[in-house]
């Protein structure tokens, strides 16, 4: 059976109920109202039926009760005759069947009554079942049991109750339904009328009339008010709906290539931009079939694969090029939908279709420029990452690849963190740090990168957001400057530690001691700064070689590092000198740390080709607590300390002390030397001359060049401690030449004079190597054969320095110059250096000289001196020959010549002029010879 | 032998004269002066009486007349075995023989003349010509007593007998009359139940009150029974509970049990009756 047969058989059906909404709504309430209103009287019958009984119930128990107490006083004291009349009454009064008293021997005592006719109908009495009540209840006083009463109820009472109740209720509901059918009736009459004027409305709706509305009333219920509402706002919306339909299809047309076509493809509908676009008429298009645009573009499986979408009723879509009447193709994304008929079948295709020639020229052109670009990032050397907003990798290229170890298929899609794998500052890998890059924002730096296979590389990086409609995400660049890293690390280290032991260097103990006197400064933590300086160093370095000596400090750096406490931080200054800071710690431990180090140098073993070689050292340790100084005070104070503890002997240590008179008064030394240069230029020294006079007729007299200084006051002065102090601060040699040029500028200018002028060289001196050459070039400057001039080198600068001092001997002589081993005798290790030494004369040391008079032992050594000398083929000269008594003595012993007051004082140097105006003026030029401030220059 | 004989007959007349207890249902007709109604006075004496009966074996039955003086008239009459009352003490009743056995524990019962809280009357003279309630004739504190102070003052009321103690209270208390002469413990009982307040114009020496007494026909083996009965009920729980719950009913401040008791405890009574002004309607 189908739906049309299905439909009529329920019209059909449902005919003989197809009266009036009000009818139906009549019928439908009386009926309820009859059920309901029956249901009701039953019921409330019935209820109170169960009422009726159980207040009959009650009545007879409370009735019972009544009576038992009535009747107690009279069965207390066994008065019969007292129950007999208070049951008649009670029966009487409570209009009861029967009233009775039983005692407990069986006596009763009873009353019965007549009952009053009742108005309930006898059939009611047979329906309602009630009939007689009776109870029997104990007398019971005080416990005892006095005997029993018996009480017989009539129903009349109950029964005309209920008959009267439902004789009411009968009528009630008889006429309520009448009433309320009657009511419903007249309401659905006025309520119903908005009803036509909405069939109205939605015929006019039919026909087409889009603007027709229901007018409806206050008055009228609120689900007609509603409907009508709803109508109405239905009518507005179609009517909306269908005006944006039509703009909607005017857009359509005006932006999309429409058109329809048959099941077999011919053209049956085309809109104006068809024509447009395709440049063919309407009338060329109507009737044809679709083929007639086809291009080439496409291979036929295309549009099999087409027809068969379509042909299934599906919808198709994609883009197709089609061609122009003229010829040029043009692409159009088209979805073909298939119209279906009620069958359920296409019966046509409507096509709509979008120009995208223009979008397809340009993809082109963006394939291209894509192309282009991967191109040029696979050429280059940088590593090139991008990644989607979600940082996962979009593109990379092979620099990426091979600097990161990754292949390109693996990479695309995953997350950057997976292959772009960050260190942080302690080496371990740390996803924060690419998960930190803001995606949104420039950023450039470096990074530590782990690639796939462990090896770690140090890259410079820059990060940009790529912008774009998507928010695209971010480009990273690396570049790998791991080499570089290296390069620079090894520079640092360099720049900062000593090349040899490794130790920091000069400038790191520098910028340790700042950052020491900084954390002094804040908190007042008590640090000392040592200086310590190796004693007989060089000893080895002479006698072994300075590669040996590298070994010896190389071996002796980790030794004192090794005793050292963690706090120490340990540098080599140069040569044999080193840098200790100790940080929060005393004087007295910094005490302890140096005796340790002391006595660790000490025991330092060191053998070089079978000799053994014992080191020591001296320290000075100058403390920080809190006073203000500088890192350049606090190393002349430290090298102060280890100079003093150097003077006091090998193994010693010293703590500066500012108030301390020999710190003060080498700080005064010190003073001196800084200002040497300004004193020199200004004149405040002058040359003076001390005879050497020859105890031999064939031999001519010579002269020592002695240095003097004019004070302010325009005193004249022996240097004193003066010339330690340049020694000291390596200005010595400033004064040698300056002596040097004087004296061959002097003798330049004496051409008569026949005797050698000695100058005292310092041991500084003899290890400059240009001093040499100075004095090449002032002998030729002024033309001054070198046999006019002398050097006098202090036995202990020669041995110290015997490479040198041999080197410059051996050039000088080579000028003809000659040489005095000056204050010979002083240190017991000299006869050694005599060979090593091609000296012309010996000096004997004046403290030999000036008490030998009285003292052979003294005369020994001058004379052993003297045939030493002699067999070495040198010359000897005493000093400080003060008395005739020791000429004699001196000139008995073969010495050959003596110098000292005896002799001669001092003097200046014939012709020299001062440049100090006021010296002039004064005794610079003549000063008082015999005075005890001219001392003898070494 | 003759003068045996003779001893025989009399006895043998005198037991005939005697009603012979257990009465015919088998039970000792117990009598209680009705100093309550006739309710109350059955609901606290029938559990005590089933008690005494479980414990001495002597099967007591409650037994009481419509008024005092009718329950008098019956142990005048030879009905009852025992009796709860003190109408016994005057010179005639007193030599019906009945034998004191027990009484409730208590400093005794005085005679008062009461008022009303409110009322103006402030002393016995005040009520002379004024009605003034009684039990019953009969009674010692409610009406012999206070009865007698009146005479012996000169002062002439208008006596009106309500029945029993309570009744004559609640003529008082409704105001049926000016005063009233009570016992004391009851009127204080009445009082507390109902929430009457009242003043006393006069009070008596106390006088012990109503006596469990026995028939002389009754043998002395019962007569022991019974008063070990009354006398044990205190110290036994199960009676200490039946008093408790009597004691409750009637609001009592405390539960009233039973002592041991002798004719001599009730002497005074005797000596009031030889000199009181007031006529004694014995008979």
């Amino acid at each position: 059976m189908n739906n049309k047969a299905i439909r009529m058989n329920l019209a059909w059906l449902i005919r003989p109920l197809d009266t009036s909404l009000r009818s139906r709504v009549l019928a439908t309430t009386m009926v309820v109202l009859i059920g309901v209103f029956m249901l009701l009287v039953w019921q409330t019958v019935s209820v109170a039926h169960r009422d009726a009984e159980a207040a009959l119930r009650g009545h007879l128990t409370d009735e019972l009760a009544d009576l038992n107490n009535i009747l107690t006083d009279a069965v207390i004291i066994q008065d019969y005759s007292a129950i007999q009349e208070r049951l008649h009454g009670f029966a009487v009064k409570h209009e009861v069947l029967e009233a009775a008293f039983i005692d407990p021997q069986g006596h009763i005592v009873s009353v019965r009554t007549r009952p009053t006719h009742p108005d309930r109908p006898e059939w009611f009495a047979q329906l309602t079942h009630f009939g007689a009540q009776a109870a029997t209840g104990d007398v019971v006083i005080g416990g005892t049991a006095y005997g029993q009463t018996r009480l017989v109820l009539s129903p009349f009472v109950q029964e005309d109750a209920l008959w009267h109740l439902g004789s009411m209720l009968a009528i009630w509901f008889a006429a309520a339904p009448i009433l309320l059918g009657w009511l419903i009736h007249a309401l659905l009459g006025v309520n119903l009328k908005g009803l036509f004027g909405l069939q109205r409305a939605a015929r006019k709706f039919e026909a087409g009339d889009y603007a027709a509305r229901v007018d409806f009333l206050p008055s009228h219920p609120p689900e007609l008010r509603e409907t009508a509402l709803a109508f109405n706002h239905m009518g507005e919306a179609i009517d909306t709906l269908m005006t944006g339909m039509k703009e909607q299809q005017k857009a359509l047309h005006h932006a999309a290539i429409v058109s329809e076509t048959r099941l077999d493809g011919t053209i049956t509908y085309i809109n104006d931009l068809f024509c447009e676009i395709s440049g063919y008429t309407r009338e060329e298009l109507i009737g044809q079939n679709h083929r007639l645009i086809r291009s080439s573009e496409h291979p036929p499986e295309f549009f099999a694969a087409l027809w068969q979408t379509i042909s299934e009723g599906r919808i198709w879509q994609g883009e197709i090029c089609n061609r122009a009447k003229n010829g040029a193709p043009y692409w159009v994304y088209t979805s073909i939908t298939p119209i279906l008929g009620e069958d359920g079948l296409p019966c046509k295709y409507l096509s709509i279709r979008f120009d995208i020639s223009a979008l397809k020229s340009a993809q082109a052109g963006l394939e291209n420029e894509k192309v282009r670009w991967e191109t040029t990032l696979a050429s280059i050397n940088d590593a090139v990452i991008v990644t989607d907003k979600n940082q996962h990798i979009l593109f990379i290229n092979p620099a990426a690849e091979s600097m990161l170890g990754i292949a390109r298929e693996d990479a695309l899609a995953r997350p950057i963190g997976q292959y772009l794998r960050l260190l942080n500052t302690a080496g371990k890998e740390d996803p924060n740090l690419i998960a930190a890059i803001a995606p949104h924002r420039s950023s450039h730096g470096s990074w530590d990168v782990q690639t796939l296979s462990g090896g770690a590389l140090a890259v410079s990086y820059s990060c940009a957001p790529l912008a774009g409609l998507d928010q695209a995400g971010t480009i990273f660049v690396l570049r790998d400057e791991t080499e570089k890293k290296q390069l620079l690390d090894n520079l640092r280290n360099m720049a900062f530690h000593d090349s040899l032991t490794t130790l920091p260097n000069r400038r790191a103990v520098e910028g340790r001691l700042a950052r020491a006197l900084r954390m002094t400064s804040e908190s007042g933590q008590s640090q000392a700064f040592c200086y310590i300086d190796l004693d007989h160093f060089k000893l080895v370095n002479d006698t072994c070689g300075h590669a040996a000596g590298d070994i010896l400090l190389v071996s002796l750096s980790k030794q004192m590092q090794h005793v050292l406490p963690k706090k120490a931080y340990l540098g080599r200054l140069g040569g044999d000198e080193f840098g200790l800071i100790l940080s929060d710690t005393s004087e007295a431990e910094a005490r302890a740390v140096c005796a340790q180090l002391i006595r660790t140098i000490r025991d330092h073993p060191f053998e070089h080709k079978g000799r053994r070689f014992n080191l020591n050292a001296c320290i000075g340790i100058a403390t920080m607590s809190g006073q203000t100084v500088t890192i350049g005070d606090l190393m002349i104070q430290a090298d102060m300390a280890c100079y003093r503890a150097k003077a006091e002997g090998s193994g010693r240590i010293k703590v500066y002390e500012i108030d301390e008179i020999g710190f003060k008064r080498l700080e005064k030394e010190m003073s001196w030397a800084a200002d040497f240069s300004k004193a020199l230029e200004s004149g405040q020294f002058m040359p003076y001359r001390q005879l050497i006079q020859t105890t031999s007729s064939s031999e001519k007299s010579h002269y020592e060049v002695l240095i003097r200084v004019i004070r302010e006051n325009g005193e004249v002065e022996g240097p004193g401690s003066l010339l330690m102090a340049l020694e000291r601060f390596s200005q010595a040699p400033i004064l040698d030449r300056w002596m040097t040029e004087k004296v061959i500028e002097y003798l330049a200018r004496t051409p008569d004079e026949q005797a050698v002028y000695f100058i005292n060289l310092s041991g500084k001196t003899l290890v400059d190597d240009n001093f040499l050459e100075t004095v090449y070039s002032l002998l030729d400057q002024y033309q001054l054969p070198g046999s006019r001039i002398g050097f006098e080198i202090t036995e202990t600068a020669a041995v110290h320095n015997l490479e040198s001092a041999q080197h410059l001997i051996l050039g000088l002589r080579r000028r003809g110059c000659q040489f005095a081993l000056d204050d010979f005798g002083q240190e017991a290790s000299s006869f050694a250096y005599l060979k090593s030494l091609p000296a012309d004369y010996i000096k004997i040391d004046g403290a030999f000289v000036r008490g030998m008079a009285n003292d052979r032992r003294d005369q020994a050594i001058i004379r052993s001196i003297t045939q030493l000398a002699h067999d070495f083929g040198m010359q000897t000269v005493a000093e400080q020959v003060e008395t005739g008594e020791v000429a004699e003595l001196l000139q008995a012993m073969g010495v050959n010549y003596l110098q000292g007051y005896h002799i001669q004082r001092p003097e200046p140097l014939p012709g020299w002029v001062n440049s100090i105006k006021k010296t002039d003026q004064n005794n610079a030029a003549t000063p008082e010879p015999d005075t005890g401030l001219l001392v003898a220059v070494n | 032998m003759k003068t045996i004989l003779l001893t025989l007959l009399l006895w043998l007349n005198t037991a005939g004269a005697w009603a012979a207890f257990p009465d015919a249902a088998g039970t000792y007709p117990f009598g209680v002066l009705n100093q309550r109604s006739l309710t109350l006075t059955a609901e606290y004496w029938n559990p005590i009486l089933r008690y005494v009966s479980a414990k001495s074996g002597v099967p007591l039955a409650l037994r009481i007349a419509r008024t005092a003086n009718e329950t008098t008239d019956l142990a005048a009459r030879d009905e009852l075995a025992f009796v709860y009352s003190n109408h016994f003490f005057t010179p005639k009743r007193d030599k019906l023989g009945f034998r004191v056995l027990a009484r409730q524990d208590g400093e005794g019962i005085r005679g008062q003349i009461v008022v009303a809280d409110d009322s103006p009357t402030r002393t016995p003279e005040n009520l002379a010509s004024q009605a003034v309630a009684f039990a019953n004739p009969y009674g010692m504190a409610g009406y012999f007593v206070p009865m007698d102070r009146l005479l012996k003052s000169g002062t002439s009321v208008l006596p009106v007998f309500a029945g029993n103690q309570e009744a004559a209270m609640a003529m008082l208390k409704v105001g049926k009359v000016v005063a009233a002469g009570v016992n004391n413990q009851v009127m204080a009982d009445f009082s507390r139940r109902v929430g009457f307040r009242y003043r006393v114009l006069y009070e008596s020496e106390p006088y012990l009150d109503l006596a469990v007494m026995a028939h002389p026909s009754v043998p002395d083996a019962v007569n022991e029974k019974i008063r070990a009965a009354f006398a044990g009920m205190m110290a036994d729980p199960e009676g200490r509970t039946l008093l408790v719950a009597a004691a409750d009913m009637l609001k009592l401040d405390k539960p009233r049990g039973f002592v041991l008791a002798y004719d001599r405890d009730y002497d005074n009574y005797r000596r009031f009756f030889h000199h009181t002004q007031v006529p004694l309607d014995e008979q």
